[in-house]
């Protein structure tokens, strides 16, 4: 634990630092996402950076993205990090089959998550800052975000609802699928997706009590 | 991922803001003179500005969000495509789920192989115990004679409803329509679907009909564990929220989906049959379809046809109807497989014998006393009193019209005889139901009656024969012809 105090020591000098997005917005950034991210904690680590540096350049994320992450670690600073972490195999305090809940999103979190979208793509790129930042709690509540979407839908709903392809097994991508099943929707679509598991042998929780 | 250009356009504006001014300018400049699509292109060849998507994800991140997700939930995304199903089947996600339920301390008996084995296991255990709380319906054989739930009330109670799917010849799925309504008689019910013009647009490629029935089961698969107490770190403002949370189980709907029946289906030949009806009044044509299954449609224009399933036909499914299979213990014996099995012989035992169609109860009595003699194979009905259960007047039978909802059929269609046996500890011990053939009798042979029918029931292993006799407004009997007293009425079965 002596390295880490020596690295809040290294880093602690200038309060605020600068970061570049991939579309060149410059954003200050100070301790609460410092503390947060751990890929900015090991660059600085790494970097020795002066005051009236470089803005550090993040060619993976989207201003508009970063702008996001910086509000949500602001948000988050007094938290300690209570995300569990799976890597983390020496922790033996924690309850390591603690089942993972996805309904536990604090009020602040789900208005937060409800800017980005499916639709454009935007939530998908949170959760990839966020991983690629490595902050726990934003790449949790986008994950749990994406749980929630899945929760209680079939496949169907699924693949519409993501814009995935159909790609039934044993046959080629995209092959062009009876137009009659189009046409149908809502209750209707759970015999679709049954008529369609029935051909793949995957167990389905439907197909199990036939 | 489809870029149409909708997205494209949109993508562009939005990322407007943070783009430069000169790029933006460049778009709009772009967009007002070029049309999407591009006359010769199909598609863009690269995308300007690239949305993600969630192929776009790793496939760590991917395993991160199934760590979240419950075990029926992740079988069904386990299908949605291949790389999904291949991220699903990590053992990491099985084995978490099995230590989260506690089984990991049974499996010392059994011998699986992988962790989502054992889950299934779980699974299928546990929708099999929801699904029998669901249908353990406790029946009073007396009351209900033929041991016929009520189907109100256990249908009502289980948000069922049903499916019908037409299917081609390789079983693949044409349409498939959620019930219109269903229908509840005094004996039985009958599931309907109206306004089924799109059926008649496929009907030349339709083999196969099936009829699914789906239930909602709940399941709580909070686990045997419980979570922790949330660390007091956390921060105080969620503190409340979390632990409300934390102590709620993990509750969710899952829909088990059942097949109750399967046809083959010739609509050509239903087609002709219904021609052939053609002078008949009504606008609605019925036909029968197997002996459960009624087929109308319009004579007009054809634009509206549907289809009714009888409940009281349905080989019910096992798990559906569990608290039909308790009572009917003898639903797959023949009667005379029955006197030889069970030693009845010189027992009294009542029999119950009720006489309907599909909507009406016509005739239906409790023959206490009733001797069963398993030497000559028969049972003789004696009946002392009749004082009760008399249904409507056979001769002002109504027609069955679907729309109206009266009956349409011929006699002959539609009558069924319910034989039901109780012995002496007064549980069902034999339920038989037979279609029977009714004719008028003219010879007029009753003396105190004037409309007297002739029952003829038959099955393979089963004849009844018989007169219904209609003695006044309210009293009835069932018997032949014998030198007894009118009160006093035998029917006897041949096999």
């Amino acid at each position: 634990m002596a390295t880490n105090v020596e690295e809040t020591y290294l880093y602690s000098s200038p309060t605020t630092f600068k970061v570049s997005s991939k579309d060149g917005e410059i954003f200050d950034i100070d301790d609460s996402f410092i503390n947060q991210s751990k890929t900015i904690k090991n660059m600085l680590n790494v970097l020795d950076i002066a005051d009236n540096h470089m803005p550090i350049p993040l060619q993976n994320i989207k201003g508009t993205m970063l702008n996001a992450a910086i509000v949500f670690c602001k948000y988050h600073k007094n938290d300690l990090l209570s995300i569990p972490d799976d890597e983390d195999e020496d922790d033996f305090e924690r309850d390591a089959y603690e089942p993972r809940r996805s309904d536990d999103i604090s009020e602040w979190d789900k208005e937060f998550i409800k800017q980005f979208t499916v639709e454009e793509g935007t939530l998908f790129d949170i959760i990839m800052a966020a991983n690629y930042l490595d902050i726990k709690a934003l790449l949790a509540v986008g994950c749990k975000t994406i749980a929630n979407m899945v929760r209680g839908k079939n496949s169907d709903q699924v693949r519409q609802m993501f814009n995935i392809s159909y790609d039934p097994p044993g046959e080629g991508l995209n092959t062009p699928r009876n137009s009659v099943t189009s046409k149908e929707s809502g209750d209707n679509q759970l015999l679709t997706t049954q008529e369609k598991e029935s051909r793949c042998k995957t167990p389905s929780p439907e197909l199990m009590y036939d | 991922m489809l870029t149409t250009p909708t997205i494209y356009r949109k993508n562009s504006h939005s990322a407007s803001n943070s783009i430069s001014s000169s790029t933006s300018t460049l778009n709009k400049t772009s967009s007002s003179k070029v049309k999407f699509p591009l006359p010769n292109a199909t598609k863009p060849r690269y995308r300007v500005i690239q949305s993600k998507h969630i192929h776009d994800l790793p496939d760590d991140i991917l395993l991160s969000i199934f760590r979240y997700i419950s075990p029926i939930d992740l079988l069904n995304i386990s299908i949605v495509c291949r790389r999904w199903h291949a991220v699903s089947q990590d053992e990491s996600l099985w084995c978490r789920l099995v230590h989260s339920f506690g089984l990991h301390q049974k499996t010392s008996t059994i011998k699986t192989n992988s962790s989502k084995e054992i889950i299934l296991r779980y699974l299928h255990d546990h929708i099999d115990r929801e699904l029998n709380k669901l249908f353990d319906v406790k029946l009073d054989p007396l009351s209900s004679y033929t041991g016929i739930p009520d189907l109100k009330r256990t249908l009502e109670k289980s948000l069922m409803y049903f499916i019908i799917a037409l299917l081609d010849e390789k079983k693949n799925l044409l349409f498939s329509y959620r019930n219109d309504d269903v229908k509840y008689f005094e004996t039985c019910a009958t599931i309907r679907w109206y306004n089924s013009s799109e059926w008649l647009t496929n009907l030349s490629i339709v083999k196969y009909i099936r009829l699914y029935a789906v239930a909602e089961v709940n399941m709580d698969t909070r686990p045997h564990r419980l979570r922790r107490q949330a660390p007091s770190t956390v921060a105080n403002k969620d503190q409340t929220y979390l632990a409300k949370i934390t102590q709620q189980p993990y509750r969710h709907v899952q829909k088990v989906r059942s097949l109750l029946d399967e046809y083959e289906f010739k609509w050509s030949s239903i087609i002709k049959n219904t021609k052939t009806n053609e002078n008949s009044q009504s606008l609605i044509r019925v036909n029968t379809f197997e002996s459960d299954v009624l087929i109308g449609i319009y004579n007009q224009d054809q634009t509206f046809c549907f289809l009714a399933w009888n409940f009281v036909y349905l080989k019910f499914h096992k798990q559906f109807f569990n608290g039909l299979n308790k009572t009917q213990l003898s639903s797959s014996v023949t009667l005379s497989q029955f006197f030889t099995s069970i030693a009845f012989d010189q027992a009294e035992v009542s029999v119950f014998i009720c006489f309907r169609n599909m909507r009406t109860i016509f005739f239906r009595h409790r023959f206490r006393n009733s001797k069963l003699h398993s030497s000559t194979k028969s049972i003789e009905i004696i009946s002392v009193q009749m004082t009760h259960d008399i249904g409507p007047q056979i001769e002002i039978l109504p027609k069955f019209n679907w729309k109206t909802m009266l009956f349409n059929g011929t006699l002959d269609d539609m009558f069924i005889l319910d034989i039901v046996i109780l012995n002496d500890l007064k549980n069902v011990a034999y339920v038989a139901t037979i279609p029977a053939k009714i004719q008028q009798n003219l010879s007029q042979e009753f003396i105190l009656s004037s409309n007297a029918w002739t029952i003829n029931a038959q099955t393979e292993q089963i004849k009844i024969e018989g007169n219904i006799i209609k003695l006044s407004d309210e009293y009835a009997a069932l018997g032949n012809e014998n030198e007894h007293s009118l009160h006093l009425q035998n029917l006897w079965c041949h096999f």
